[in-house]
């Protein structure tokens, strides 16, 4: 009786301090989410009457939607590539970065700048910096011999140049691998070294397995934030050329603010939120055959 | 339904109003405002725009003037520069009700706007304050009406020739071009700039731009269609413009001329004089005087002939549409007036000549200015003369703006090497694709 | 010693090449319009254009867009680590029915596009008679956000609870514990969230744009980003601009980088 009376006040309690997130979910996210979801089974531009059509929006994006398919395909590759190329660079430098060596400071804030910067002056400054003719990297690569590359006028490099530009914001992967360096115990590192083993295997042995959550922190937060990348690509490339660079957002943003189709897009969100849902359960389930938490 | 080319006149009928106004008669528009009385009006309008800051300054110009006359009208303005902030901010309101009293409305956009009901019919009001047509340009008045109703006032009205580089043709020792050129001519003269092979050229002789209501112009010079006669459908996949793209995408991997690709409008490489001619608007001569300064020589010539014969000049502009969902109709119409009156269009657009002006009763302060010193006797009035002769009575389809965005994700694509026919087989599909959702209703 | 010359072999060239862009930047927004578009590259301007900067502060009103952002970014950060500290400590600390259902279903919100909920957002807003001011952007940090939430989460659950059972002993009641016990001890963590959320609200872009008329309310990311579309044709002023706008954000991150970094460390990022 005692116990079941406690159990019931910790209950109650623990409902009140999560109620304030609680009430802004359902007024914040769950009451537009589920108007979205409403709308997405009418035929609405925002201005007409709201006209009940079922699945047909859905039917169509499957069916006969070929830019529905081709910015899917778009943003998978660019997320793979990217989640991939990001977690490995920024992993190698927060290693190098874990050095303590002096200017370090110095070295973080540079590495950190660019993931400070948005908006439309980055998207500017890569369109010239990528420019074929005048633009500085090429000018750079001259001097390796590197013939000039179309980068975004190129139907084959626009979605690379994409890629460099966005791990040129690797600062903050880098950050939260700092961090999560720097909460390995130094003993654990020491009693390898006691014991003889060479860099490469304390790398495997000790810091990888120690780093997985971190790892899959950062993978798991990318994957949705790449899944919707947005602006600069859309100012840089607006899509092109020839969709090459036509992300799922774009394709989401031509249909609701230009051809104003608000149910259509919501069916596209729907699905986009349905797709990201899927791809993350099916992380979190692989992580937790690889993802080492016991040694923390 | 969305009938195009409502409200034309007459070539004839043209020429007539237009030597009236060289004669100095204002148009009716403009009588009104004479006197210099002051309103009791009152109220506050909020009024968006999407322009630069040239322009921007002399918005501000003209709502100081407007206030000496109107002391109790607050006007608020906002500019969103970029395009596609502009529209997202248009549209969220516009789907919410909360569309600025006053707001920018290109050609492409009065039709849709005009569907979705988000602008104010302005025929009653023109009516009841006794203005007509007869100041402002046909195509441009057939391209601001939806279903018979003129929806926005005119600002300017726009449209391309070729800039090319004095210098550059007398150092290569070419004679300049002509105004009765093909565009052989063009790309003939264009390969004689070529300083090496394509891929390591640092000049080019001629510059190509790639916006889909321009490049109709030239697609109609070269005898193909973009859109049905009446403006239902896209038939733009026809073998006449398949050569023409295909002709352009051979000039361009010969290195004879380049395209303007993505570069960012602030960065041209024909002010920096490595390119001797560049197709451009009415827009940039004001810009072009500024930016290339004494760098070089340099005048306009007309866009050359196509294999029809013709030069066939695609036009677009900008104005103003009031919201549906203002609250003072009254002050918004006013104000609107005001801002498009020949007085405030010689501030905005001709005392600089910021592209051509909207009203044809400006054209007189515009061909004054265009005669001063500073434009050095260049041939700037190839503008007005070009919309006279050349341009294309043609009004867009109420899925330009669906259209424009196939042009643009697949024609930089063709310039690069893509199949022309592939690619226009598959705007065309898009933009009917379009069309359809918008006609499907009837 | 060795291993230092190796770190710096990869540290600098490695620097210069993320400061190349930027670099790149800076020497624009100092050149003259004829030296801007040239090729090949001339990286150092025939007359320093200073007066591009003075020019951007003449035409921008960037103190009143500062002040803006200020209280925006302020306001912001409070309210995101009330809200979420409050719901993180509910989920790291109590047992109740429903509780990993709940946690889920706030990480999913993580999840949710953006453009999903814009429309019917403003619809909502709108109906609220909030457009045209700051609350669509500054109420629903005060209910929580999931990220932070999460993080916060993760921190409270390392903190040893033999502290708060003491209090608990001594008559506190559990809001008291969190105030007291638990927030002072998770100032790093707090630290990091409030960093995090600093540089959220700073850059907030999206949602000043659709929900701010007046030019006077604007944040730095909007005014900035109007005047750098607006300014297209003169890029020596439109990268100086971009350059002002880069500086604050560096300035915090150069010095706040230890609690940044230690913040994390502290909060041992797990899933």
């Amino acid at each position: 009786m005692f116990n079941s009376d406690l159990l019931r006040r910790e209950a109650i309690q623990g409902y009140l301090f999560i109620l304030p997130w609680f009430i802004g979910f359902l007024v914040f996210t769950a009451g537009p989410l589920t108007a979205a979801l409403g709308f997405s089974f009418t035929d609405w531009n925002g201005v007409s009457a709201l006209e009940w059509i079922g699945f047909e929006n859905y039917i169509q994006l499957f069916t006969r939607d070929t830019r529905f398919w081709q910015s899917l395909k778009v943003t998978l590759i660019f997320t793979f590539f990217y989640l991939i190329l990001n977690l490995i660079i920024g992993f190698a430098l927060a290693l190098v970065m874990n050095q303590p060596v002096r200017g370090m400071r110095l070295f973080r804030t540079i590495y950190y700048l660019p993931a400070v910067l948005s908006g439309v002056a980055v998207a500017v400054l890569w369109s010239f910096l990528f420019h074929r003719e005048f633009g500085a990297l090429n000018w750079l690569l001259s001097f390796i011999g590197i013939k000039r590359i179309g980068w975004i006028v190129s139907e084959s490099w626009a979605l690379p140049s994409i890629i460099i530009m966005e791990l040129w914001r690797v600062g903050s992967t880098i950050i939260i691998f700092l961090a999560g360096l720097q909460g390995i115990p130094p003993e654990l590192y020491e009693a390898a070294e006691v014991d003889g083993a060479n860099r490469r295997w304390r790398l495997w042995s000790i810091t990888i397995p120690l780093m997985s959550p971190t790892i899959f922190f950062v993978l798991i937060v990318g994957f949705i934030n790449t899944m919707q990348v947005f602006t600069q690509a859309y100012i840089m490339t607006r899509g092109g050329p020839n969709y090459a660079t036509y992300f799922y957002s774009i394709n989401l943003y031509e249909t609701t603010f230009r051809e104003l189709r608000l149910g259509y897009s919501s069916a596209q969100a729907g699905v986009l939120f349905v797709i990201i849902f899927i791809i993350t359960l099916c992380i979190l389930w692989v992580s937790r055959y690889r993802v080492n938490y016991e040694l923390v | 339904m969305y009938r195009p080319n409502s409200g034309g006149l007459s070539r004839r009928d043209f020429l007539k109003s237009a030597g009236a106004m060289a004669g100095g008669i204002a148009a009716s528009g403009a009588l009104p405002f004479a006197s210099l009385a002051q309103s009791d009006m009152s109220g506050a309008l909020q009024w968006n725009t999407n322009h630069n800051t040239l322009s921007v300054n002399d918005f501000k110009i003209v709502i100081e003037n407007f206030n000496e006359e109107y002391p109790d009208i607050d006007i608020n303005l906002i500019n969103h520069g970029d395009a596609a902030q502009y529209y997202t901010q248009i549209n969220t309101a516009g789907v919410g009700g909360t569309l600025p009293d006053l707001f920018y409305v290109r050609s492409f956009d009065a039709a849709p706007f005009g569907a979705r009901g988000w602008i104010t019919p302005l025929n009653e009001l023109m009516e009841r304050d006794g203005m007509d047509l007869s100041d402002f340009w046909p195509a441009q008045v057939a391209q601001n009406s939806y279903e018979g109703q003129l929806m926005t006032l005119p600002y300017d009205f726009s449209n391309v020739a070729i800039y090319y580089n004095k210098t550059m043709f007398d150092e290569v020792g070419v004679p300049y071009p002509t105004n009765d050129w093909t565009w052989d001519d063009a790309f003939e003269i264009a390969s004689a700039f070529k300083d090496g092979e394509p891929g390591d050229q640092t000049r080019w002789g001629l510059e190509v731009w790639t916006w889909g209501w321009m490049m109709m112009g030239l697609l109609h010079a070269g005898g193909g269609a973009t859109f049905s006669e009446d403006n239902r459908s896209c038939i733009v996949n026809n073998p006449e413009n398949v050569a023409t793209l295909q002709r352009i995408q051979d000039e361009i991997a010969a290195g004879n001329a380049v395209h303007r690709g993505m570069t960012p409008a602030g960065l041209d490489p024909f002010l920096t004089g490595n390119i001797a001619m560049e197709v451009q608007g009415s827009w940039a001569a004001f810009y072009m005087l500024d930016g290339i300064g004494d760098s070089f020589e340099w005048d306009i010539v007309k866009l050359p002939r196509g294999s029809t014969g013709l030069t066939s000049v695609s036009a677009a502009g900008g104005a103003w549409g009031i919201a549906t969902n203002t609250e003072d109709l009254d002050v918004a119409w006013e104000f609107c007036k005001y801002i498009t009156n020949t007085e405030s269009t010689n501030i905005l657009i001709s005392n600089n000549l910021r592209s051509v002006p909207g009203r044809l009763s400006s054209v007189p302060r515009w061909e004054e200015v265009a005669g001063t010193d500073i434009w050095k006797g260049r041939y700037v009035h190839v503008f007005p003369e070009q919309m006279l002769n050349d341009a294309i009575n043609w009004s867009y389809p109420v899925f330009m703006g669906e259209y424009d965005a196939a042009w643009n994700a697949r024609i930089i694509g063709v310039f690069e090497g893509n199949d022309p026919e592939e690619a226009l087989r598959q705007i065309e599909e898009e933009a009917n694709a379009a069309a359809a959702r918008y006609f499907e209703d009837e | 010693m060795q291993n230092h010359l190796l770190t710096y072999l990869v540290l600098v060239p490695g620097a210069l090449l993320f400061l190349y862009p930027l670099l790149w930047m800076l020497s624009t927004s100092l050149k003259p319009k004829h030296q801007i578009f040239t090729y090949p590259i001339e990286w150092i301007p025939d007359t320093w254009m200073w007066s591009n900067y003075g020019e951007v502060f003449n035409q921008v009103p960037f103190l009143t867009y500062t002040i803006n952002t200020a209280v925006i970014t302020v306001i912001g950060v409070v309210g995101t680590l009330f809200g979420s500290s409050l719901a993180a400590y509910g989920f790291a600390r109590f047992r109740f029915p429903g509780k990993d259902a709940l946690f889920v279903l706030m990480l999913s919100t993580m999840m949710v596009p953006i453009w999903v909920t814009l429309i019917p957002s403003f619809l909502m807003f709108r109906w609220f008679g909030w457009l045209n001011s700051y609350l669509p952007i500054l109420v629903p940090a005060f209910f929580a956000q999931p990220f932070y939430t999460f993080l916060l989460r993760q921190f409270f659950m390392t903190v040893p609870i033999d502290l708060e059972d003491a209090a608990r002993i001594d008559g506190a009641n559990r809001l008291q514990i969190f105030l007291n016990i638990m927030l002072p001890l998770s100032r790093p963590a707090l630290a990091t969230v409030a960093i995090f959320a600093f540089f959220f609200y700073w850059n907030e872009f999206l949602l000043p744009l659709i929900y701010i008329q007046d030019q006077s309310k604007f944040p730095i990311s909007v005014g900035i980003s109007a005047f750098v579309s607006e300014y297209r044709s003169d890029f020596a002023l439109m990268m100086a601009a971009s350059g002002m706008a880069l500086a604050p954000p560096m300035v915090v991150f150069f010095l706040a980088q230890r609690y940044f970094i230690q913040g994390f460390v502290l909060s041992g990022v797990k899933g």
